[in-house]
C-alpha cells in the first residue's frame, strides 16, 4: 500500500470529512494549533538560547531543562495532536504539499538533534551546568534547534497558501 | 467607526499597500515572519506568567527572571508588531469590515498599556508568589492568547 493510497483512504474516512466539512471544528483545531507555538516552540527557543548562550546564562543548564522541559514536551504533545487532526482532515492536500513534505524532514531532523543530544551531550551536563558559554556540541544542538524550529514554522504557514 | 475611515482609505491607497498587494509572495513571507514573532513573544511570556504563578523556573525570582527574558520579550513584540503594520498595509479594507480586527486593536492596545504600565509594577517586587503576582500572569496571559485568538478569528470570519 502505498503513501498516497493510505492518503486517499484517510481523506474519505469519516473522521477527517467531518473535521473538514464542520464550519468550525477545522478553525477551532487550526487555533489551537496555533496558540500551542507559544507552549511548544516558544519554550523551546528559550531552553535552545541558554544552549546557545544568549539568554539566562546565570541559571543552571539543568535547572533551565528540567523546569521548562516538561513544559515544552506538553505544548509539543499538544501540537502533534491538533496537528494530526489537521493532517486527517485534508491529507491529499498536505501529500502534495511540497512545504508539507518539507515540514516533515524538519521534523525528522529536530528529533535526530534532541536524541543526539540527550543520549551523548546532555550526559556530561555536570561539568558545564554552571558555564555561560556550553560546549560546542550543545551550542550547535541549540542552532540547529532554533533554525529547523523557524523553518517548520515557515513551511506550516506555507501550507496553506498552495491551492489543490 | 467611520471616523477612521480616511486613515484606511488613505494607507489603502498608499504605495506601501499598493506593492505588498500587487506581490504574490510578500503577504505571505510578513505572515510567516509574523508567526515567528509570536512564537518568541508568547513563548517568553508564557515562561514568565507560568513563573508568576509558582510554575516553572520557581528557584529563580520572578524579578530577575522578568530581567533575563526582557531582550526577548521585547524582541518578540518588535517582530510582530512591525510585521503586524505591513500586513494591516496588505489588506487595510478587509480589516475595516472585520469584527475579529477591531477586537483585535482594543485587546492590543489593552495588553500593551497593561504589559508596560501594571505587569512592569508587578514583577518588580521582591516576594515572589503572592496573590498579585498570579493575577498579574493569568491577565497577562488572558490578554495576549486573546489578541492571537481574535488575531486567527480575521482569517475565519
Amino acid at each position: 500500500m502505498s503513501i498516497l493510497s493510505i492518503c486517499q483512504w484517510l481523506q474519505n474516512e469519516s473522521i477527517g470529512t467531518s473535521i473538514r466539512e464542520s464550519l468550525w471544528t477545522f478553525p477551532i483545531i487550526e487555533t489551537v494549533h496555533l496558540l500551542a507555538l507559544a507552549f511548544s516552540v516558544g519554550i523551546i527557543v528559550l531552553v535552545d538560547l541558554r544552549l546557545t548562550g544568549f539568554a539566562m546564562k546565570e541559571q543552571p543548564v539543568t535547572e533551565v531543562f528540567g523546569r521548562l522541559q516538561p513544559m515544552a514536551l506538553k505544548g509539543f504533545a499538544i501540537n502533534v495532536v491538533s496537528g494530526v487532526l489537521l493532517f486527517w482532515s485534508e491529507p491529499l492536500k498536505c501529500y502534495n504539499s511540497p512545504y508539507f513534505r518539507a515540514k516533515l524532514i524538519m521534523l525528522f531532523v529536530l528529533g535526530v538533534n534532541a536524541l543526539l543530544f540527550s543520549a551523548k551531550t546532555y550526559k556530561s551536563v555536570a561539568s558545564w551546568d554552571k558555564a555561560a558559554v556550553t560546549p560546542v556540541p550543545a551550542r550547535m544542538a541549540g542552532w540547529v534547534s532554533l533554525v529547523f524550529w523557524a523553518g517548520v514554522i515557515i513551511m506550516g504557514r506555507a501550507i496553506a497558501y498552495v491551492s489543490s | 467607526m467611520t471616523f477612521f475611515l480616511p486613515f484606511f482609505r488613505w494607507v489603502n491607497t498608499s504605495s506601501l499597500s499598493l506593492e505588498i498587494r500587487a506581490s504574490t509572495w510578500q503577504f505571505a513571507v510578513i505572515e510567516m515572519v509574523h508567526l515567528i514573532g509570536l512564537t518568541m513573544l508568547l513563548g517568553s511570556l508564557m515562561v514568565l506568567d507560568l513563573r508568576l504563578f509558582g510554575i516553572g523556573n520557581v528557584r529563580q525570582r520572578a524579578a530577575d527572571l522578568a530581567r533575563d527574558l526582557r531582550v526577548w520579550l521585547l524582541s518578540g513584540m518588535a517582530i510582530i508588531l512591525g510585521s503586524g503594520v505591513l500586513l494591516f498595509f496588505g489588506e487595510p479594507m478587509k480589516l475595516y469590515g472585520s469584527p475579529s480586527f477591531r477586537v483585535k486593536m482594543i485587546l492590543l492596545a489593552t495588553a500593551l498599556i497593561y504589559q508596560f504600565t501594571l505587569f512592569s509594577r508587578a514583577t518588580k517586587g521582591k516576594d515572589s508568589s503572592s496573590a498579585l503576582h498570579k493575577l498579574a500572569g493569568v491577565v497577562s496571559l488572558v490578554l495576549w492568547f486573546g489578541v492571537g485568538l481574535a488575531g486567527r478569528g480575521i482569517g475565519f470570519l
